[in-house]
């Protein structure tokens, strides 16, 4: 539990920072470019999840190019015997879920960038903000829902991933979903799955309710100013 | 050697990627403490030469000056201007004060300093009691407001206003033109402002540039360029105005004498004007008379085909015999109300040569 939690937390927060830039890039692209690239955003949604995991499998096994590289550097800078593979541990459970939840990110984000208006930005420079102070104080307050609902939704469904763990996972990386497969798979203990599947219901709840509470508390602090 | 302008763009050029050329080649001096505007039709390039010079856009060549210096490629940030925008652009996850706050902890103002520039910024504006309010609390007026005393705390030295009333409702508009002429004189600084409204052009600014297609089309007082215009373009933009096409037929000092398809009328030019030349009487509605008192020059026959009142004055459409229709105004006073025609009757009007405006094909 502990440790699907942490995998997904950190999946999310890696999401979050290679999303950003992304939706920058295509809500500030010109018009007849911005279609283009967020079709190449979508596109992996158009493969069956199981086919790009074994896609990805094979693209980062320890025989692929990206593998044998990352071993080179690996190796000549921990100056280490073994290197430990980019997939069959956590480190490939974490791409994995990155690399399949990374559109659940840029969407959200790239509407709201889209339609954030550019005077915002615009009057932060003009009195005298630099570009990373104005993303810090305007543009990421501004778009501060859709960091929340891009966060929410690229941590429910990692939360529960059984097919990226799986495949991409060491023996040791068992996280929640492959646990219940387990236990009503081949432990046939179906109380206990069944009972993991509620925890995992419960803490999606509990993320939800979290949500509606800040944003709710986030209204009434405004109204309070009145 | 005389001093050179404190704002001058020289030969400034901005084309956008898709090749439409929004600026061509203006060159356009702005004195300090000016209330300067630039106006036009929408498109006509005014807003992309007031981003220029606030530095959120980049001319694609040519250079801006002020105060004597080159910065054409200063970022935003270092420009001694701020401006308002259109939709004030007020930071809508901010109070009051600390959006007027803003500038001021970029540039490193202490605390206490800041707290009371904020404070003095906001009583400028009538808002010091607005301090803690959020945005979405205050209406268009007060944000607006906001907006200028966030842009005005920096002690800029240019204000630029970008279409600054547009989204006010018109009663507010006036207030706030008065307020925005008070403003700059208890301020000091020069404003630019950019406008499609030629009334709010005309009263605030001191002076002001008409703009068409990218182009200046001339440069002026309120007073010459509604009076003396240089071109059909200027003289339609500015107010309503009825034009008569035609040929100067002799011309004696100042005088020409001009045929046209309805008649022949005597108007004074104010360039010289030689016989044969095409040329274009123009003449505003206020000036038309509908009284047969007037001189025996510039008479018009016609039927009245509409009236339109507006309260202070009514507008009358008169059907002229080869199909134009010209506007005339009449003044809602006891004379006007009597002189005032019915729909369907004819009536003469007439204008006296120095009323009309000559204007070079």
């Amino acid at each position: 539990m502990g440790y699907s939690l942490w995998i997904a937390l950190l999946t999310t927060l890696i999401c979050l920072v290679i999303a950003y830039p992304v939706a920058l890039v295509v809500a500030f692209a010109a018009p007849k470019w911005r279609p283009l690239l967020l079709l190449l955003v979508i596109l992996p949604f158009w493969t069956n999840l199981l086919v790009r995991t074994y896609a990805l499998k094979s693209v980062l096994g320890s025989s692929s190019p990206l593998s044998q590289l990352a071993e080179g550097i690996y190796k000549s800078v921990t100056g280490s015997e073994t290197f430990p593979g980019l997939i069959l541990n956590d480190l490939g459970v974490i791409i994995g879920l990155v690399y399949v939840h990374l559109p659940f990110m840029v969407l959200p984000l790239y509407t709201a960038l889209e339609k954030l208006d550019r005077s915002y930005l615009e009057a932060s420079l003009d009195l005298g903000a630099s570009q990373w102070r104005t993303f810090f104080q305007v543009m990421v307050p501004l778009t501060l829902p859709a960091i929340i609902a891009g966060c929410i939704i690229t941590f429910i469904p990692a939360f529960g991933a059984l097919v990226t763990p799986a495949l991409l996972g060491g023996t040791d990386s068992l996280m929640i979903g492959s646990l219940i497969e387990d236990q009503i798979k081949r432990a046939n203990n179906w109380p206990l799955g069944s009972a993991l599947s509620m925890l995992l219901v419960y803490a999606t709840f509990l993320i939800l309710a979290l949500q509606s509470w800040l944003s709710e508390r986030r209204a009434r602090r405004t109204e309070l100013r009145a | 050697m005389t001093e050179p302008p404190f704002i001058s763009f020289k030969n400034i050029v901005k084309e956008f990627p898709n090749g439409t050329r929004a600026v061509d080649n203006v060159s356009l001096d702005i004195g300090n403490n000016e209330f300067f505007a630039l106006l036009g039709p929408s498109g006509c390039g005014k807003t992309t030469l007031l981003r220029m010079l606030s530095g959120l856009e980049i001319p694609t060549s040519g250079a801006i000056w002020l105060g004597g210096q080159d910065i054409t490629d200063w970022p935003a940030q270092q420009r001694p201007l701020n401006m308002v925008f259109q939709s004030y652009a007020v930071f809508p996850h901010m109070s009051v004060g600390d959006n007027v706050a803003y500038g001021l902890k970029i540039e490193g103002c202490p605390q206490a300093e800041r707290k009371a520039r904020v404070e003095q910024a906001l009583a400028q504006v009538q808002l010091a009691d607005k301090i803690d309010r959020m945005p979405h609390q205050l209406s268009g007026g007060q944000r607006q407001r906001v907006a200028l005393a966030r842009a005005l705390i920096l002690r800029p030295k240019v204000l630029l206003l970008d279409e600054p009333l547009s989204a006010l409702d018109k009663r507010l508009r006036e207030d706030m033109q008065l307020g925005l002429i008070h403003l700059r004189n208890e301020v000091g600084i020069t404003f630019i402002m950019v406008t499609h409204d030629q009334e709010e052009a005309m009263s605030m600014a001191s002076r002001l540039a008409v703009m068409d297609k990218g182009r200046i089309a001339q440069i002026g007082t309120p007073k010459q360029l509604y009076e003396y215009p240089g071109s059909r373009f200027v003289a339609d933009f500015l107010g309503s105005i009825n034009f008569f096409p035609g040929k100067v037929v002799s011309t004696e000092g100042k005088t020409v004498t001009v045929d046209t398809d309805v008649g022949r009328f005597i108007n004074e030019a104010d360039f010289a004007a030689t016989a044969g030349q095409s040329v274009t009487v123009g003449v505003r509605p206020e000036m038309l008379d509908l009284d047969d008192a007037t001189p025996d020059v510039n008479r018009l026959e016609g039927t009245a085909q509409e009236t339109a009142y507006f309260g202070d004055y009514n507008l009358c459409l008169v059907r002229l015999a080869n199909g134009q229709s010209i506007k005339v105004f009449v003044e809602n006073d006891s004379e006007g109300r009597a002189r005032l025609p019915q729909i369907g009757q004819a009536v003469k009007i007439s204008w006296s040569a120095t009323c009309g405006i000559l204007l070079p094909d």
